[in-house]
């Protein structure tokens, strides 16, 4: 089913945040190490069911700008995640859908169309070096493998030879009017009334500093609050921390897991994949939410699927 | 449309707020208690091979716990805490041989109004326990120098620190595990790694563990 020797790719074409992810490590925040992983779970996890992969299989995020490579063996891929042209030998081929490739065959993922991070799945997963149970690249705390580099070869799992899942990914992505559901809190009470209303009844706009440490966002009106200085307190993914400048910042999956200033709201689990896919200069508006969606955080927090 | 986050539960020493969707945050009025609390809930997710708690990340006067599990659940498990009990293992007790050449031995020896010989014998002579864990992987925040002690920040952070720096903020010792940007006041030097990749754990000073530092030439 398998063949005896090592799969593997050679990458030709790389970007400066061309990384390995999968979904985290988790339950290391007490020694000071984010969670990392896919930013946008939803389509790392399509890209996986694409090729047939169990959903922890690891997988290439690319930022804005593609990545190339040579197949060293036969591979099935899939790309998901923002919209990009994907071409196979130099001709035009298929966004979302399995591809079978020969070895030598060159596959080149160009820059985004829409949204900014893409997912490259090949079945049998990246077979990278495990950091406390995750192959992700942690560019906060530099756990993890280094970003990818042109001539990277990268080991491939054994395919377990399952027929993929599903054969056509949608794009989902943030639409062209995003709205982030929210929940108020833990630190609402630093905001009055007025300051929350500012909050909510604002488009804010994505700043062009943002990585996968945070959404820097920039408002017409920045809010101000009063209260004691806060203690440093564990933040959690998606914690809209507001600093002393009134620009509210979304922390995403390589956050730190310690923060001081305070936490108006938390974006709701299922939009935390619509950060990651927010353009700088788009805008963004926020509405509160009191409902919680706890089943998928049993999927992506515990890896238990 | 729910405008304050009130607390899902509180008693005089705790209140639990809602986190987003899977978090939930114990102010603790009283920071000495974190470690012991800490052990608890860490014993908790331990023990349960369900692992409902993802984790348990303790700060200057809170302890945020990732959960799946339902509100009373957390609180029950918060709800059988006693801080009458020792939690854990007895607390281990690290030494931490330093070299004590900081370029700001001076500085705290005129935010503390002593001479610098003073400084070195009160940091060797206190007995840490570190609080929490943060800002790197490993850096641990160390706790027992008296209030009166804090010291301030620098003005302009040093772009660069070595790793094994041993310095001071606010009225927190810790030690940078690798080369960073950093504000603290810088005593000295230690060969001790606070994050070892080949170890697990890596972090080599948890919370509730006790530190001493010892003066090297």
């Amino acid at each position: 089913m398998t063949s005896q020797t090592k799969r593997s790719i050679t990458l030709t074409e790389t970007h400066s945040l061309t990384t390995i992810q999968d979904l985290g490590r988790t339950g290391l925040g007490f020694l000071g190490v984010p969670s990392s992983g896919a930013l946008d779970r939803g389509a790392f996890l399509r890209a996986n069911r694409l090729v047939g992969n169990h959903p922890s299989c690891a997988a290439i995020e690319t930022t804005y700008f593609g990545v190339s490579f040579i197949a060293g063996s036969e591979c099935t891929v899939a790309v998901t995640g923002a919209l990009c042209r994907v071409e196979l030998n130099q001709r035009a081929s298929s966004w979302g859908v399995p591809l079978a490739l020969r070895p030598n065959d060159v596959l080149r993922i160009g820059a985004a169309q829409q949204g900014v991070r893409a997912y490259l799945a090949i079945n049998g997963g990246i077979d990278g070096e495990s950091y406390f149970g995750s192959s992700s690249t942690d560019l906060l705390s530099g756990v993890g493998p280094a970003p990818l580099a042109p001539n990277d070869v990268l080991m491939l799992g054994n395919s377990h030879g399952h027929a993929p899942a599903i054969d056509l990914a949608p794009y989902l992505g943030p639409g062209e009017q995003p709205l982030l559901r929210v929940h108020l809190g833990p630190r609402s009470e630093y905001f009055n009334v007025q300051e929350q209303a500012r909050f909510l009844g604002q488009r804010w706009q994505i700043s062009s500093s943002s990585n996968r440490t945070a959404l820097r966002l920039h408002g017409s009106n920045p809010l101000s609050y009063q209260g004691p200085e806060l203690p440093s307190e564990g933040i959690v993914t998606g914690a809209i921390q507001i600093p002393h400048d009134g620009q509210p910042i979304v922390f995403l999956a390589d956050h730190p897991v310690t923060g001081g200033y305070p936490v108006l709201g938390t974006v709701c689990d299922l939009d935390l994949d619509h950060c990651a896919q927010l353009r700088p200069g788009s805008t963004v508006m926020f509405q509160s939410t009191p409902t919680c969606s706890r089943d998928l955080l049993m999927r992506s927090a515990t890896h238990h699927y | 449309m729910s405008m304050s986050s009130d607390p899902l539960w509180s008693t005089s020493h705790l209140s639990v707020r809602p986190y987003g969707d899977y978090g939930y945050l114990i102010d603790v009025a009283q920071a000495p208690l974190i470690p012991s609390l800490f052990n608890f809930l860490r014993s908790a997710y331990v023990q349960d091979r369900r692992r409902p708690i993802v984790d348990v990340i303790p700060a200057e006067r809170s302890i945020l716990v990732i959960s799946t599990l339902p509100a009373h659940d957390i609180i029950d498990i918060i709800e059988a805490w006693d801080p009458s009990v020792e939690q854990g293992a007895p607390a281990r007790i690290i030494d931490i041989p330093t070299r004590y050449n900081g370029p700001d031995l001076e500085e705290v020896a005129r935010q503390w109004n002593v001479d610098v010989q003073a400084v070195i014998d009160i940091h060797v002579a206190t007995t840490f326990t570190c609080s929490f864990c943060g800002f790197l992987p490993g850096f641990a925040y160390l706790t027992g120098l008296p209030q009166h002690y804090s010291v301030r920040r620098k003005a302009t952070p040093r772009t660069a620190l070595s790793a094994g720096s041993v310095g001071l903020a606010g009225a927190y010792c810790g030690i940078y595990p690798r080369s960073s940007p950093g504000g603290w006041q810088i005593l000295g030097q230690t060969e001790f790694k606070p994050w070892r990749i080949d170890r697990d754990p890596p972090g080599q000073i948890m919370p509730g563990d006790k530190v001493r530092f010892s003066e090297i030439s």
